[in-house]
């Protein structure tokens, strides 16, 4: 058989000839057929002779991979068997070891991600944020003229209690402890606004001292 | 609240804003002014106590800023001018002149 005059054509709908080589490794569906047209995994080609004109048929013996490595190899080796190269399988074996550690790494930054997500959901259940009424405001010199409604928001551990139209707020560490301190920041607040003349007072002191008058007065 | 302004910030930023104490007698927590042009723009309480990360996240409601910019200005990078400037007392800055063709 003349290899360079050979039209060789496989029964799979793969053309191969010398010129140009058999791809090394057969696709997955050709893979298919494959166990479909024998029931083995042994590529099966059919080759057209010209010398002959008869059809030939090449069996090759494959392991675990489908493998030839090209035309002319496959015509020395028409009886025997083409190993798997060893090369082939060491540069899978890198690939898959090197797909798996990215996924690795992927799965690692994932669980750290959705650790602090979890932290900070946790940290957000904790936050709380009402308004409450004040009633009195004994037992301090003033007293209320008109309700004041203090937003409170607080984590658990912190907690802020604030007249947002009056610009007065305060801190502490319960709800009981930022109302306390908010009173006295009141107290503090309208005793310095009333010390002064309204010449005196900027833009922001001026409004807050409208407001406060409103609201509270001395007590008798 | 997280605790973004501790004791120790809140005096940073009295610091900062060089504002002057007008605590009223008797009263349990001190107070601070913030002054310009002899105008009281501001004021606001730091709590008494040894601790310095007691919590002071109502500074920045009562300087009327956001915890940001209270932020930032206890750790240096706002000053005193740029607090004006927020609360619009002092003029915006004027762009810096470019050099004449």
């Amino acid at each position: 058989m003349m290899l360079e005059d050979a039209k060789p054509k496989s029964t799979f709908g793969l053309s191969f000839s010398p010129e140009q080589p058999v791809p090394e490794t057969l696709p997955r569906s050709y893979k298919a057929q494959l166990v479909h047209f024998g029931g083995r995994l042994e590529p099966y080609f059919n080759f057209n002779s010209p010398m002959t004109g008869q059809e030939n048929r090449y069996m090759l013996q494959v392991g675990q991979n489908i493998v030839v490595q090209n035309i002319n190899e496959l015509f020395r080796n028409v009886s025997g068997t083409l190993p798997i190269p060893h090369e082939q399988e060491k540069r899978r074996e890198q690939l898959w070891n090197a797909v798996a550690g990215r996924m690795e790494e992927g799965i690692q930054t994932l669980t750290r991600e959705v650790a602090a997500l979890k932290s900070e959901i946790q940290r957000l259940k904790g936050l709380r944020s009402y308004v409450v009424t004040l009633t009195s405001l004994a037992p301090l010199p003033i007293q209320m003229i008109n309700q004041i409604p203090v937003t409170i928001e607080g984590d658990g551990e912190d907690f802020t209690a604030s007249f947002v139209e009056g610009n007065i707020s305060a801190s502490g560490e319960t709800e009981a402890d930022a109302i306390a301190n908010f009173k006295e920041s009141l107290l503090s607040t309208y005793e310095v606004l009333e010390g002064l003349t309204p010449q005196q007072r900027g833009p922001l002191p001026t409004r807050q001292w409208e407001i406060l008058q409103n609201v509270v007065r001395r007590a008798d | 609240m997280a605790r973004i302004i501790t004791k120790d910030l809140a005096i940073k930023i009295r610091d900062k804003l060089v504002a002057q104490n007008i605590t009223p007698k008797g009263a349990p927590h001190d107070v601070y002014g913030v002054f310009h042009n002899n105008l009281l723009v501001a004021q606001f309480g730091i709590r008494r106590g040894s601790q310095k990360d007691l919590g002071h996240d109502h500074v920045q409601k009562e300087l009327n800023v956001s915890t940001g910019f209270a932020k930032q200005l206890a750790i240096c990078t706002r000053s005193r001018d740029d607090y004006l400037r927020e609360r619009h007392l002092l003029p915006l800055e004027e762009p810096a002149n470019l050099p004449q063709e």
